[in-house]
């Protein structure tokens, strides 16, 4: 059983699939790309640094991807016919869920053994200085991890109907940006609320240390001192 | 009796526009069960609500003897379902289709099923989406069938085919039943084509359980009567229930009662009150069915 649903996810996301490997091969080659120029007092290796450090964003960006499109291929032919044949099989709704969610955490493990595999070639083909490491374990654990968040995120969401979905993602968009403005707005009125700023408050509740989003906003170099 | 579906006084109620209202069915283990009715009158409602795919307000609902939706995995292991129309991901190849949907059926007969994708003459390595509507419909009974349900639940499931597919898709189900002794609940509005196969027959309109009874007791029990002249008589008086009363116009010549809960012992009793009838004519399930649905309405409207 969770063998087929395996098979059934990967059908559904290969297509959508490729493009995020790739990435997951490019994002860390390119550090290696950056070659092992010199800084202004000589010191070599400072090449790989400055690459590193402008490809730190996309990690977390290309984590968060994969995330949302194994979620949203998840759910996406269950939809389609309104979940009728799922809930006509034998299973109950909590286990077919728990195998679809499995299903998207295994197909994860292609970007993620993609980047690991990429991230240990550069780290062993680089000759780094003293001073300078790199992480590529540590990077391939963080963006699993990522992943794993981001597509738990979006398998809840898109497991509602279309409405929900799109009701939920409305609502926290217009929470994010209107939120602020409008407390300080009404704090003309009620001034105990000057200084209040909900959605800044969320945003660093979430990306706080215990913050179920703070493996987004970490140190995602694959070569850093 | 042992039943293979029971619905105690289910009511559900989706919306302002409809309901399914106080509905008891009670359908024998190995009968041919067809479930008759006009369209939106309830009947895939019903069906989805045995499947477990939407919970009833109230009342209480048990498929071969297990409760629905409590012990519905165990349930739908049992049980084969087809529905109104093809429900499988259809981006998937026949045999794809097929090697998803056994992984959750312990009972599933590899070499059946792969007999009657031979018998039924599907190409295994075509995507659904691809495929007639015909070959839809044959793969879902493909489906159904395969798993050796006790209970078989079909939705319409010859609905817009044409003729050939859906006598394959009948006479496959009858094997089927003739060699398993399973229990067919089917629902339709293609009164002729049950007829043929059911043994026993309920009726649903607006939601609501209009009769229940062997198909052989149905005909037997709605006739058409003729008089020579109009009797004097009121429908207090008749120990049957009187559904359609068409007085002698310029067009018949006779008066014509269409009743519901005809006994032959009924002539005598008519006679007795010197009230001489002239014919009593069979009219087949279609036309009991029609006069039933036509009568009840009447009788709800005037409420």
């Amino acid at each position: 059983m969770p063998y087929e649903m395996l098979k059934l996810h990967w059908k559904a996301s290969r297509w959508l699939l490729l493009p995020l490997v790739l990435g997951a091969f490019l994002i860390p080659f390119t550090t290696w790309t950056g070659g092992p120029m010199t800084n202004l007092i000589g010191q070599p290796g400072i090449g790989y640094f400055s690459h590193s450090a402008q490809m730190a964003a996309f990690y977390p960006a290309l984590a968060a991807l994969a995330g949302m499109i194994l979620a949203l291929t998840a759910w996406n032919w269950d939809h389609q016919k309104a979940h009728v044949y799922p809930l006509s099989l034998p299973i109950s709704r909590t286990r077919y869920s728990v195998l679809k969610f499995g299903s998207g955490v295994v197909l994860l493990l292609l970007p993620t053994i993609v980047l690991g595999l990429t991230a240990l070639g550069v780290s062993n083909l680089v000759d780094l200085p003293a001073g300078l490491r790199s992480y590529p374990l540590e990077l391939t654990g963080r963006f699993f991890l990522a992943g794993t968040t981001a597509y738990a995120f979006w398998f809840a969401l898109a497991s509602g109907t279309i409405r929900t979905t799109v009701l939920l993602i409305v609502g926290l968009v217009l929470f994010l940006f209107l939120a602020d403005p409008l407390t300080e707005f009404v704090a003309g009125v009620v001034p105990r609320l000057e200084g209040v700023n909900p959605s800044r408050s969320f945003l660093h509740f979430m990306t706080a240390d215990w913050g179920p989003l703070r493996v987004f906003v970490g140190n995602w170099m694959l070569i850093d001192v | 009796m042992n039943y293979a579906i029971e619905f105690d006084g289910v009511h559900w109620k989706p919306g302002k526009d409809f309901a399914l209202s106080d509905l008891n069915l009670q359908v024998p283990r190995g009968s041919i069960y067809g479930f008759l009715g006009p369209n939106g009158s309830g009947k895939t409602s019903s069906i989805r609500l045995m499947m477990g795919m939407m919970r009833p307000d109230r009342g209480e609902i048990r498929i071969l003897g297990g409760r629905v939706p409590r012990e519905l995995p165990r349930v739908l292991q049992r049980v084969g379902y087809m529905p109104e129309r093809p429900h499988v991901f259809d981006q998937l190849t026949v045999k794809e289709v097929l090697d998803f949907h056994r992984s959750f059926y312990p009972d599933w007969d590899r070499h059946w099923a792969a007999e009657l994708l031979d018998r039924l003459e599907l190409p295994p390595h075509r995507a659904v989406k691809r495929m007639s509507k015909g070959q839809a419909g044959k793969l879902m009974m493909l489906m159904a069938l395969a798993a050796r349900p006790q209970l078989l639940i079909l939705d319409e499931p010859t609905d817009g085919l044409d003729p050939v597919v859906r006598r394959d898709i009948m006479t496959t189900v009858l094997d089927y039943v003739a060699e398993a002794g399973a229990t067919v609940f089917v629902s339709s509005h293609l009164v002729h084509e049950l007829e043929r196969i059911c043994d026993w027959v309920g009726v649903v309109d607006d939601g609501r359980l209009v009769a229940e009874m062997p198909i052989n007791d149905f005909k037997n029990r709605i006739k058409r009567l003729r008089f020579e002249q109009a009797p004097r008589i009121t429908e207090e008086e008749v120990p049957f229930e009187l559904l359609q009363r068409l007085p002698a116009n310029g067009v018949t010549t006779f008066e014509t009662w269409t009743v519901h809960g005809w006994d032959p012992s009924h002539r005598h009793h008519l006679e007795s009150r010197g009230i001489h009838l002239r014919e009593v004519i069979d009219l087949d399930l279609e036309e009991g069915f029609v006069e039933l649905l036509r009568a009840q309405r009447a009788a709800r409207e005037d409420r």
